[in-house]
């Protein structure tokens, strides 16, 4: 998905395929939590039951029935808006040679999303590479004018809240325009960089003006030690 | 003789020519698929460049424009690439990399990961007028010589901006 070998590119890391690491997104996760334990608990009570499931009464049956026939409607309502809120996918990564730490898609608003980040240790002035992949995931049509917005800056403290402000100070940052295509819009970088300053930092990457009333990122946590 | 042979085929004289004018014309046309601009700047220092108006043109890779200088100091790089062809394009590649490089004027290397600074690569369609545009921040830590390169790959041609970069 994200190798351009297919165009004959000699796109020296970006053409590593990623196999397997394309994100795979549970619906269950999308549920407001109480409704993931009801689930939870519907599916054990029918487990439970299986051994017996010829000897269930009609009250029963008609339970089991009414709360299929809740959990399919709850579904089909929250089905559109667990795909509108996927314009785009990401695979972030920050590698110091011993490990790699990744980030995938989150919304904005709030700034800094909602899902935690993963945290990669790393020593002052060791060489580190930053990669990023960001495809359009957007079925219907081609979203035009695109911003992707890419950088590295510190930050006050790991799992941070508020988005730090992009200053002179930024080890690196970068910005492009292009348009999405369905499927096949996609855009990577691959740099090389280092860090001076032992603290905490923050490696992001989002959309900006991607013609909705949100927008994705994927971010990662850096302490430099 | 030769003539009458080949007409004998279904090969007129009229087909050739229009065969002919078919290639020459879809070279020019490939000719100005794409007009690349690429920018290096660090302070006070400036370097630009663009592709050729004739991919064709024989043009000696010593004489890439050149910025120099100091090593771990903030560069920007700032490039646009836009189409100027009229048929639509799908999937264009878009490809620009900094990598390091033996000697000034070296055709572009392999990219190898651990020579390769900085590297991005897009796809999308384009239509006449259509663009896209970056700009990136580098910050090279080691001395030597780099090539600084952005191509668009159209329909069979690539079109292509370099120069070099000199880390002291």
């Amino acid at each position: 998905m994200n190798n351009w070998s297919n165009t004959g590119c000699d796109c020296a890391g970006l053409a590593a395929p990623l196999a397997g690491r394309v994100q795979v997104r549970s619906l269950l996760k999308k549920f407001p939590k109480g409704m993931r334990k009801s689930i939870a608990s519907f599916h054990h009570q029918f487990a439970r039951r299986a051994p017996q499931a010829g000897r269930l009464n009609e009250s029963e049956r008609q339970h089991g029935l009414v709360a299929l026939l809740v959990l399919a409607i709850t579904s089909l309502l929250l089905l559109p808006s667990s795909v509108q809120a996927e314009h785009f996918r990401y695979d972030l990564t920050i590698d110091n040679g011993r490990e790699k730490a990744h980030g995938f898609a989150d919304d904005d608003p709030p700034a800094m999303g909602r899902k935690p980040r993963e945290v990669i240790h790393v020593k002052k002035g060791e060489p580190l590479v930053f990669q990023f992949f960001m495809n359009s995931n957007f079925p219907h049509d081609t979203i035009k004018k695109v911003g992707v917005l890419y950088y590295i800056v510190p930050a006050e403290k790991v799992g941070q809240t508020t988005l730090p402000p992009r200053g002179d100070d930024a080890v690196l940052q970068g910005h492009f325009t292009m348009d999405f295509k369905p499927d096949t819009g996609r855009v990577g970088v691959r740099q090389q960089f280092h860090i001076d300053k032992p603290g905490v930092y923050l490696a992001r990457v989002e959309s900006e003006n991607s013609a909705s009333d949100h927008e994705h990122f994927a971010a990662i946590d850096i302490v430099v030690e | 003789m030769l003539l009458r042979r080949q007409s004998k085929r279904g090969f007129h004289l009229p087909a050739r020519i229009a065969f002919l004018f078919a290639i020459v014309s879809g070279s020019l046309l490939r000719a100005e698929e794409f007009r690349l601009s690429l920018e290096l700047s660090q302070a006070d220092r400036h370097q630009a460049t663009t592709n050729p108006a004739d991919p064709h043109e024989i043009k000696p890779v010593a004489k890439r424009p050149t910025i120099t200088v100091e090593a771990d100091s903030k560069l920007t790089a700032v490039w646009k690439v836009t189409y100027v062809a009229k048929p639509p394009m799908n999937d264009a590649l878009v490809h620009f990399y900094v990598v390091r490089i033996q000697r000034p004027g070296q055709a572009p290397p392999p990219l190898a990961p651990q020579q390769v600074l900085l590297e991005s690569a897009q796809t999308m369609d384009f239509i006449a007028g259509t663009s896209t545009d970056a700009k990136m921040e580098i910050r090279p830590k080691d001395s030597g010589v780099y090539l600084v390169r952005l191509e668009a790959e159209g329909a069979g041609e690539t079109s292509a901006a370099e120069m070099e970069l000199v880390v002291k």
